[in-house]
């Protein structure tokens, strides 16, 4: 049996969730090719998720830890790892300050990047994030600690002050 | 308060031109493909990474098929054995996409038989059919087939196991005829092994399951076996080390009984020594106590008879006092007369 999913479902779920999921993989991918991977996986299977959400905020975090798994595959991937990729997708901020920020925000490890975005911009707390992460809470301290050490070495007390 | 992190987060915004793609992606996915593309992600990653290597290198040396030959790769196999045994190459989008016979009964099914580009259970469903029309599945309903899949990846094996199951049971069901189904799952570096051999995987695994019960079988003796008489071998052996083991359990209780047979009357004899020896010993006890009594009793009569003695000897002395004053007595009685 053939069947297409519904147009306006589509067009709702891409509303309501495409800044999000792009904000997502801005944090860990540099390709166009695998943010339209993540794109693709992320709505189809949201689409395809059969049973109900408890909530609103139980659909986002399932959301969230979809996109940062697929993420984290396409980053660790044997050809991510041994490519260049061709066509990186330079954004430019309003700010200086926000293109250093954002530029030290990228180059810190993958393992820190999730705790960085959840925390400081989704506003998750470390319980919250030890269960989306499937870490223990321990864990996401210490890396959540190491990450801001990282980002005050890099922009300095002053910056990293002015920056969470 | 500043927060740069957040100001710049906000101005990261999907792209008018990926959402538009990512829904026409969506739009013209069709659930059939869903699930395909289900399957593909649960396939192994390691596959999947020589997979696109693979495909990759062949669109470099051959050109501009990269992309149909990535589809073609078989990832996972799948074989059915019956006698004739078949194994089926299987792409990572779940479609068969590469056929052998393995034996020479295997290539007599296949003959006019076309499965490349069929799912696995239409694959299977035709397979089967054809044995059954090759008259390789018996009418008594005796015939076993096995279906082993050989993947690294259990959820693979789970499913291709299920496509293939419902493929024999539907073709058994369309030619109406009975057969056990057995199902087993191999790792790939077993399937080289077989390979090796030149037996199918499914029957390699099933020898090797006989080996494991009976060390002196050899791949050799049962290459050419029907799957039904390995499945025998195995069931009866299973049976000659179930009785082997029953005949050593009873063995073991018999010597337990009788060892225990031993212990108890050791134990009786024992206590029966005890015994006769505490009454012995009572016996002399009482013996004593006995003679004890006896001389004591003996000696009390001995007493008594010196007291009474005594005494006699003490009347008799006191009547002869007697005597004398009475014949005093009446010899004044008559001298008074």
């Amino acid at each position: 049996m053939i069947q297409t999913f519904d147009d306006k479902k589509i067009s709702d779920a891409l509303e309501k969730y495409s800044d999000m999921v792009r904000r997502i993989s801005y944090m860990y991918l540099r390709n166009k090719h695998d943010v339209e991977d993540v794109f693709q996986e992320v709505f189809l299977k949201l689409l395809t998720y059969e049973k109900p959400f408890e909530s609103e905020s139980h659909e986002k975090a399932w959301i969230i830890r979809v996109a940062i798994n697929k993420c984290k595959d396409l980053s660790k991937s044997f050809w991510r790892k041994n490519t260049q990729s061709l066509e990186g997708v330079e954004l430019t901020f309003n700010k200086k300050e926000e293109s250093e920020l954002m530029d030290a925000v990228l180059s810190l490890p993958v393992k820190y990047k999730d705790v960085i975005y959840l925390h400081y911009y989704e506003g998750y707390s470390v319980p919250e994030m030890s269960v989306m992460l499937n870490q223990k809470e321990n864990t996401i301290y210490s890396n959540l600690h190491r990450a801001r050490a990282l980002l005050k070495n890099t922009l300095g007390e002053y910056a990293y002050e002015q920056s969470f | 308060m500043n927060n740069h992190f957040k100001t710049a987060m906000d101005q990261v915004k999907a792209e008018e031109a990926l959402i538009l793609r990512t829904s026409s992606y969506l739009k013209n996915v069709e659930n059939k493909n869903v699930r395909r593309n289900h399957f593909l992600q649960k396939g192994n990653q390691i596959m999947k990474k020589y997979a696109v290597a693979a495909a990759l290198a062949v669109a470099l040396i051959g050109g501009g098929s990269g992309v149909y030959g990535y589809y073609k790769i078989p990832v996972n196999y799948l074989s059915v054995d019956v006698n004739p045994s078949i194994e089926l190459g299987v792409s990572m989008s779940g479609d068969v996409v590469e056929v052998e016979g393995i034996n020479e009964d295997g290539n007599t099914v296949l003959e006019g038989v076309d499965v490349i580009g069929t799912t696995v259970e239409e694959a299977v469903q035709t397979i089967v059919e054809s044995a059954t029309e090759n008259n390789f599945i018996e009418e008594d309903g005796s015939s076993v087939v096995s279906i082993t899949t050989e993947t690294d990846s259990d959820s693979v094996s789970e499913e291709l196991t299920n496509a293939a199951e419902e493929g024999v049971t539907q073709a058994l069901e369309n030619e109406n005829v009975e057969a056990e189904v057995i199902k087993s799952k191999i790792a790939l570096d077993r399937r080289d092994q077989a390979r090796e051999l030149g037996i199918s995987p499914g029957k390699l695994n099933l020898i090797q399951k006989l080996q494991k019960l009976d060390s002196t079988v050899t791949v050799d003796q049962y290459k050419d076996a029907k799957v039904k008489e390995i499945m025998k071998a195995i069931k009866d052996k299973k049976k000659e080390v179930k009785a082997d083991l029953k005949e050593e359990v009873k063995e073991e209780i018999d010597q337990t009984i009788e060892e225990g047979k031993t212990e108890i009357d050791q134990t009786i004899e024992e206590g029966k020594a005890e015994i006769k020896q505490n009454v012995e010993q009572k016996k002399s006890e009482i013996k004593q106590q006995v003679e004890q009594k006896k001389s004591e009793i003996k000696q009390k009569i001995e007493q008594k008879k010196a007291e009474v003695k005594e005494k006699v000897q003490q009347i008799k002395a006191k009547n002869k006092n007697n005597g004398t004053q009475t014949t005093v007595e009446s010899t004044t009685e008559s001298n008074s007369q």
